[in-house]
């Protein structure tokens, strides 16, 4: 009987082993609790490893307040399968018939339900508030590692900045006198900056499952991306870093893809189509006076 | 298959509500729930994906689980039938475990839950203690998924250093480990 070491139970965890060895080590399982051991404790090694490494990524987010960490393990590995439940709760919500969609502009928005929770803030600085309900009693001044909950307003104080991480690690980073509220769909999760800039690092989102960013004046659908998204009364601009990004004007549902170093602004006076950001200036300053800071 | 239906309609959300010892519960037993499934389905992304779908599954599931049983053997019973699910959508095309080794897997997993904690929590610990330039290239190559090359390029290396680094790196957080885990009086590989 073959004895199987340890580069070999790399292979099969790599899904490299030949489907005539897979069968033999198959049956060294059944016979061989040590084997079967060792197989787990690689495969608790490669499993965790990038569980572990997304954490210290998350966590770098709040290089002031190390203790947010376990909030952070707690809302990273629980958020998912939430918001699967909920969104399945929401699907069966959706077909329906008394159920009517709200509708927001020319998009579609699937009916809100208040999740337990979408994220949490990983770093602040400054004066943070959130609002969860509609009484001027539930405003909340937050500190690192608050939990915020689907349907919350986030409002930053033009002197402050803060790190929202949402429950797949993906991250949203608030600029000065942001406003926005967070939202949960049926077909995902929906932010809605009212004012502010936002530069957002989104993961890989699941298939049919999508995160909405909207203004007033746009809405953008991502897949999974880096970029930053600003508005104000009268206008909305959106850049590209890193992937692609859809981008629909709310007056008449005219649409935009944007690749990387790509913008599109809806605003007075100006051309809602894809402009490079590093042949336009006008983008640079735009960024420097919602952010205070360049992008990318 | 009309378990799963059961739950589905059994309306979770009017069930015990998730508060936050069952939440507990839940990061406590992720490194034990993830090893065994990443052991059966061996590839990150289906691991992940069944993952998912056994804290779905136990979320709706969560009004039907008797607080004075442990939660762990609920948690893995959910998990062993995932992967049974998982298994028979694979099973045609390409090799995957029998269900009785499914099963041996899912008791070695119950019977060594402690040690693959503590080890979830080690390797914690030691990826503090790797050099910074090892650690930005596993976070390239783990959390940002990125390619070796990519990877080269950023950090202004060739691939084959970049290769070296991801290998000593593992290497070493292994050793770290397993260190550990030997000061602490605990089984090693």
């Amino acid at each position: 009987m073959k004895e199987f070491s340890e580069s070999d139970l790399m292979t099969y965890l790599n899904d490299r082993m030949e489907p005539a060895d897979v069968h033999e080590f198959e049956e060294a399982l059944r016979r061989d609790p040590l084997l079967r051991r060792k197989l787990l404790v690689l495969a608790n090694f490669e499993a965790e490893l990038p569980v572990a490494l997304k954490d210290e990524a998350a966590v770098k987010c709040d290089s002031k307040k190390p203790s947010a960490r376990p909030v952070m393990r707690l809302v990273m590995r629980i958020m998912l399968p939430l918001a699967a439940a909920a969104g399945l709760v929401l699907a069966l919500r959706l077909i329906l018939p008394q159920t009517k969609p709200a509708v927001h502009g020319s998009l579609a928005v699937a009916p809100v339900i208040e999740l337990p929770v979408v994220g949490h803030l990983v770093e602040l600085n400054g004066d943070v508030r959130i609002s969860e309900g509609h009484s001027a009693n539930s405003i909340v001044v937050v500190s690192s590692g608050t939990v915020v909950h689907a349907g919350a307003t986030i409002a930053l104080a033009t002197n402050a900045a803060a790190c929202f991480a949402f429950m797949d690690g993906s991250l949203l980073r608030l600029y000065q006198g942001t406003v926005l509220v967070l939202k949960q769909t049926a077909t995902g999760a929906s932010v809605e900056l009212q004012r502010g800039a936002v530069d957002a690092s989104i993961r890989p989102q699941p298939a049919n499952h999508m995160l909405v960013m909207h203004t007033s004046f746009l809405y953008a659908e991502i897949v999974g991306t880096e970029f930053r998204l600003m508005a104000d009364s009268k206008s909305a601009w959106l850049g590209v870093r890193k992937g692609e990004v859809r981008v629909t004007r709310e007056a008449d549902g005219k649409k935009v893809s944007l690749a990387d170093g790509n913008y599109a602004a809806v605003a007075p006076n100006w051309p809602f189509m894809r402009m490079n950001a590093r042949v336009c200036p006008l983008w640079k300053s735009v960024c420097q006076k919602a952010a205070g800071t360049p992008y990318p | 298959m009309s378990e799963d239906k059961n739950a589905e309609s059994g309306d979770w959300h009017k069930g015990k509500p998730l508060n936050e010892a069952l939440l507990k519960h839940f990061i406590e037993e992720d490194s034990v729930v993830r090893a065994y499934v990443r052991a059966v389905t061996r590839g990150h992304r289906e691991t992940d994906d069944v993952i998912q779908d056994v804290w779905r599954v136990a979320c709706m599931k969560i009004s039907e689980y008797d607080p004075n049983r442990p939660f762990r053997s609920w948690v893995m019973g959910i998990t062993r039938l995932q992967l049974l699910k998982w298994r028979q959508n694979l099973a045609r095309s390409r090799e995957v475990l029998a269900p009785d080794v499914i099963d041996l897997l899912a008791d070695t997993a119950e019977t060594h839950c402690e040690e693959l904690d503590m080890r979830s929590h080690y390797l914690r610990d030691c990826l503090k203690l790797l050099p910074v330039h090892s650690r930005v290239v596993m976070q390239m190559k783990y959390f940002r998924d990125m390619k070796i090359e990519e990877i080269a390029m950023g950090v202004k290396k060739t691939t084959a250093a970049v290769e070296m680094i991801l290998v000593r790196a593992r290497r070493s957080l292994r050793a770290c480990i397993e260190g550990k885990l030997q000061a602490e009086g605990g089984a090693t590989v």
